[in-house]
């Protein structure tokens, strides 16, 4: 597979698996056990796991062959694209204060790779 | 779903005003220990490498194992996190963990952190200030709904059960 391209895809499939957790267990009853022995039927959890693990699958495939100081301003833009798909969503309202604060940790993962 | 289940898991505070928040401190443990798992992942794999055993059994490093179970403990409290808080807000936070790693990195195994990624890291920190301060600015308010989901009233939280809660399905 084209580095480039699984390196995107990570990112992406990276994302989405943090919003269907979301969706799949937003208003769970978090302290009750047998809600945490079922959370894994749900399809949303489901396919968080599913999805973060072909992300981190295909992130290791990417760094194989590219260079971490190009892969990671590129990891910075999937705290954007986490706030977009959750605004599109899941319908999570995002005030003007934390789009910035968004774009400031996206930066600091960006520069994080320097050397 | 039986709302009845109400057998307090260890780290589900019992208190109803700490319950409201209670995502904060699953926030901040998920951030640490997925951090340490990492370094502790790192430390077996150090190992491996200097060991002389070779093939399965140098995989079955009990440091390897300890941080992998460290991390799924990690990713366990972020599960309960992202029940209780937008994902929005949550996922930029786990940013975090460039910081504990690179710390830990240059505290256990003498990594060198470059001028430039100490910068990103301290923009990093910068960022999750500012999302501190957004949650209060006066544009923050959520719709009700939201609200009522993150803080609700404590008249609806009863003793140990979580009645506002709805039943997972």
């Amino acid at each position: 597979m084209n580095p480039t391209a699984a390196l995107w895809t990570s990112i992406v499939l990276g994302g989405c698996a943090q919003v269907m957790l979301r969706k799949g267990v937003q208003n769970g009853n978090t302290r009750s056990p047998r809600w945490w022995m079922s959370m894994f039927a749900s399809n949303w959890v489901a396919g968080w796991a599913v999805c973060f693990a072909a992300a981190t699958i295909l992130w290791m495939v990417a760094l194989a062959r590219i260079d971490i100081s190009y892969a990671f301003p590129l990891l910075g833009s999937s705290y954007l694209l986490v706030a977009l798909l959750s605004r599109w969503l899941l319908k999570e309202s995002i005030p003007p204060r934390r789009w910035l604060a968004i774009a400031v940790v996206s930066v600091g993962v960006a520069l994080s790779a320097g050397k | 779903m039986d709302k009845s289940a109400s057998t307090a898991l260890p780290f589900a505070p019992a208190s109803a005003a700490s319950k409201a928040a209670s995502w904060a401190p699953a926030l901040f443990g998920a951030v640490v220990l997925a951090g340490c798992g990492h370094l502790i992942i790192k430390f077996g794999l150090n190992r491996i490498r200097a060991s002389e055993a070779s093939g399965a059994a140098a995989w079955l490093n009990p440091w390897l194992f300890f941080g992998l179970g460290i991390y799924g403990v990690g990713t366990l409290l972020w599960i309960f996190a992202v029940s209780r808080k937008q994902i929005n807000y949550l996922y930029p936070i786990t940013a975090l963990n460039y910081a504990i790693v690179a710390f830990g990195g240059r505290l256990f195994f003498q990594e060198r952190v470059p001028p430039t990624r100490l910068l990103g890291i301290a923009v990093v920190i910068a960022g999750v200030i500012l999302m501190q301060w957004s949650e209060k600015g006066p544009s923050s308010s959520s719709t009700p709904s939201q609200k009522r989901a993150e803080h609700p009233p404590l008249s609806e939280v009863k003793g140990n059960e979580c009645k506002y809660r709805e039943s997972f399905s």
